[in-house]
């Protein structure tokens, strides 16, 4: 089984505490959470700017466009096996890391005990 | 004027917590056991700056570690903190209270999956034929030649791109959605698979972890995953009766 490699394995986000990045704390704190009707909401100023969302309008020519251009560019005659696993010469015993590694740091109220990194080797 | 973060149980220690925005120290507004987090702001207009979000956030993340939280959007302030007590607190006290007890042991999980583009489109390619055919007919041709057919194969790849997409969201959601109390799904842009977040008990985010663990195996080379946690209850958290 390939099993993800520290530091090599890109899709291996581990998870984060925190949003690290503008986007997220956009996403999670501008039309979410609770709103109270006595409040005084101020002006808010520069969201309109910050949130501009760059949706890909999917059903256009120039989108069609793009994604033909882009499948005329695959190189197809690469395999399926090489892969990240053989690219970075994954010889089977990598740890399981990534994303449940630095876990315990996460929260630390009452369960911090059985919190260690998932490791399965 | 005074920002309000979020509510906490009154005897949540508020030690260490970060500055607020502007840089503001955050305080306590204590009543009827319920605790606002609150810091000071000048002004009448609240700047949603990079650094602002930021606090925000930051001040919300800290509070989460030590317990139940319910976060408030950004941007919500009142008069003063005489004004945080007599008109968020007292008069939202049983559903406040109510509300905390709720999300006593609930923590957001918030997961999105990014496609690699040229990995899902080499599966679209390979698994199609009449779009591999087009792609075949279409590489290397001139371009004004082959601009009917690109736009024909841009579509055929769009619509398959989009098929892939509803699958793939489909059973990342089956797999997580047993392990959370409640979900939302959130429509994300083309490039984004996924996007959702998890009501999720505090002792189920290690099984939470570890089915991120097996999807981002299963999914790799082809998706990149974003994982981020725990979080108060943003998206889920509302007075009832609201929406």
């Amino acid at each position: 089984m390939a099993v993800a490699t520290h530091g090599t394995a890109s899709n291996y986000l581990q998870r984060a505490p925190s949003p690290s990045g503008l986007a997220d704390v956009i996403d999670l704190i501008l039309d979410k959470g609770l709103v109270i009707d006595a409040y005084v909401r101020i002006a808010v100023i520069g969201i309109e700017l910050i949130t501009i969302d760059a949706r890909i309008v999917i059903a256009s020519v120039d989108t069609y466009l793009r994604f033909a251009e882009a499948v005329n560019r695959l190189d197809l005659t690469q395999t399926e096996a090489a892969g990240l696993a053989e690219l970075r010469g994954d010889d089977g015993d990598g740890k399981a890391k990534g994303m449940v590694e630095g876990v315990k740091d996460a929260f630390s109220r009452d369960d911090e005990k059985e919190r260690e990194p998932a490791k399965k080797d | 004027m005074t920002v309000v973060y979020g509510i906490v149980p009154a005897e949540t220690p508020l030690d260490g917590a970060p500055a607020g925005i502007g840089g503001a120290p955050v305080s306590r507004v204590v009543s009827g056991g319920l605790a606002a987090l609150v810091s000071p702001v000048e002004g009448a207009e609240l700047h949603a700056t990079r650094r602002d979000l930021l606090s925000h956030s930051a001040v919300l993340e800290h509070a989460v570690a030590a317990g139940p939280v319910l976060p408030l959007r950004f941007g919500i302030v009142l008069r003063d903190e005489d004004a945080v007590a007599a008109e968020l607190l007292e008069p939202r006290h049983d559903e406040l209270t109510a509300l905390l007890e709720q999300f006593e042991r609930l923590v957001e999980l918030r997961v999105k999956a990014f496609y690699v583009e040229e990995a899902v489109l080499r599966e679209i390619v390979r698994s199609d034929p009449a779009i591999a055919r087009l792609n075949e007919a279409t590489r290397g041709a001139s371009e004004a030649a082959a601009h009917p057919h690109r736009v024909r194969l841009g579509e055929a790849v769009a619509r398959a791109l989009e098929a892939q997409r509803e699958s793939d969201a489909g059973a990342i959601f089956a797999r997580l959605r047993p392990l959370a109390e409640d979900a939302v799904v959130e429509d994300g842009e083309t490039s984004l698979a996924f996007t959702a977040s998890f009501l999720v008990d505090r002792g189920r985010v290690e099984a939470f972890d570890e089915a991120m663990d097996e999807l981002a195996r299963e999914h790799e080379g082809r998706m990149t995953f974003k994982y981020l946690g725990p979080l108060p209850p943003h998206s889920f958290v509302m007075f009832p009766g609201e929406s």
